[in-house]
């Protein structure tokens, strides 16, 4: 009985959401505010229970270490008062300087270093279609990187070999446009299909 | 006929029907298997008995019909085999998306939770919370979902640092989720990752192929291929004919309004 019902509470909120494909109405205007309330709802619960788990106990347990970031974080409120603003920059500049450190040590390598490795492939040795792969790869990679040098003008051959990079950024521009349609109409799917054999049960 | 003055009603109606019909008329349209997913397999498949899978849920409800079905083809994979399984999420919302994912697939009857699979929840700090985890899974997987602590649940025994994870699978709609990954476990500690997300994302992350991740599962389409690599076909193998339909529309619209362009351009030449 609740598994239906909750199935025609999701069905209702799907037809509401989809009428706007017809028109903006009040319809779809409830389905987005119940959703941006159940969110938030959900997202406070859950960030609490974090708290909670993460913090509370143990530190009720014993581990007064986490006296430490618990001050860090009660810091962060300040920011609601004018006076002791300055207070959160601390907490801040903590998370911002952890952050950074994590990523950089290994940012060069991961991102930077391997990339380059990856685009190092080999155009002989290899069956004839992966050399024309590998050898549009290299191409477009280094015509890219050279379309970001800004210190030279693009003329002559140098113009020809940055007109290539950017009709490579293009290729990328449109297979992520391209991605992204695929992944909206999934998403539309998804939903007709829970409408169809979920909701009304129909068979496919 | 000028489209630019066609009501797009008309058009959301006839993508409704076009993605409608198929659904309820499956064409059986072929689906061929992709390197990635065969890849992906063939390495779950082959992966010693004990072996611990770090599969991390990172995908709200929305991706159901994306990443979704690449994530619960995957978990039914891991299921099926003698390995260990432990999962967390970085994202609140992907919580739901465990507990969604667990009551679709199907669990063995010799498959017990704590022992053969685990579930720690949300777990805050994307990359900082990544980086402790790889030091030390204790100290950051402190109870588990339902509050077990760590030191309770039997699995959790031997796993303790980055070193005891055979694979790592992680499914999202984020970059920063598969980023954190190759920054604080692939590039330090040579952990192999494969990596299972929405479509949109395929592009950006492709080039991480084959030399920092095992594998790129794109969205619904590498998902259905896994369905079918684990002879199990789902919402996913049933979605693609519908995908194929509503692919083919787009495509001629695009044509149309390429097309409408040009005529107006040359009327606009001729008439200077």
């Amino acid at each position: 009985m609740a598994d239906a019902s909750l199935v025609w509470l999701s069905a209702i909120f799907t037809i509401m959401v989809l009428s706007f494909l017809y028109k903006e109405n009040p319809f779809y205007r409830f389905a987005e505010y119940t959703v941006i309330g159940a969110a938030t709802g959900y997202w406070t619960v859950m960030a609490a229970k974090n708290i909670v788990d993460a913090g509370i106990t143990p530190l009720v347990a014993g581990s007064y270490v986490l006296l430490i970031p618990a001050i860090f974080s009660v810091l962060m409120f300040s920011r609601y008062t004018k006076r002791y603003a300055w207070l959160s920059r601390y907490s801040v500049a903590l998370m911002v300087g952890i952050g950074i450190g994590l990523s950089v040590r290994t940012y060069i390598h991961a991102q930077f270093t391997e990339q380059i490795v990856a685009t190092m492939l080999p155009v002989v040795g290899v069956p004839w279609y992966t050399a024309i792969n590998n050898l549009i790869s290299i191409i477009i990679v280094v015509s890219t990187v050279l379309f970001f040098i800004f210190t030279r003008e693009p003329k002559g051959g140098f113009k020809v070999i940055t007109q290539i990079g950017r009709i490579g950024m293009m290729f990328f521009f449109g297979a992520t446009f391209g991605t992204t349609v695929t992944t909206r109409m999934i998403y539309l799917i998804g939903r007709l299909q829970f409408l169809l054999f979920e909701w009304l049960k129909l068979s496919g | 006929m000028n489209f630019k003055r066609l009501d797009r009603r008309y058009l959301h109606l006839l993508l409704i029907a076009v993605t409608v019909f198929p659904l309820l008329k499956p064409m059986g349209l072929p689906i061929s298997i992709g390197v990635h997913s065969r890849t992906l397999y063939d390495y779950i498949q082959h992966l010693p008995p004990g072996s611990v899978v770090l599969n991390v849920f990172d995908w709200g409800p929305a991706q159901i019909p994306d990443a979704g079905v690449g994530a619960m083809a995957i978990t039914q994979h891991l299921l099926s085999l003698p390995v260990k399984i432990v999962a967390f999420s970085q994202e609140v919302s992907a919580v739901m998306m465990y507990e969604y994912t667990m009551s679709r697939i199907k669990i063995p009857p010799d498959k017990k939770y704590g022992t053969d699979f685990v579930y720690f929840g949300f777990i805050a700090g994307l990359e900082t919370a990544l980086a402790a985890i790889a030091k030390d899974v204790h100290a950051t997987f402190v109870k588990d979902y339902y509050g077990t602590p760590v030191e309770q649940i039997p699995m959790m025994d031997k796993i303790r640092t980055v070193k005891d994870f055979a694979l790592v699978v992680e499914t999202t709609n984020t970059g920063t989720h598969v980023d954190g990954f190759l920054r604080q476990w692939k590039s330090p500690y040579g952990t192999p990752i494969a990596i299972n997300i929405g479509a949109v994302m395929v592009p950006t992350y492709l080039p991480y192929y084959p030399g920092q991740v095992l594998a790129v599962i794109a969205g619904a389409r590498g998902g259905s291929e896994y369905e079918l690599l684990i002879k199990q076909p789902g919402p996913g193998v049933a979605s693609l004919d519908a995908v194929s339909t509503s692919h083919l529309l787009v495509i001629i619209f695009i044509a149309i309004g390429n097309i409408q362009y040009f005529i107006e351009k040359r009327k606009r030449r001729e008439e200077r």
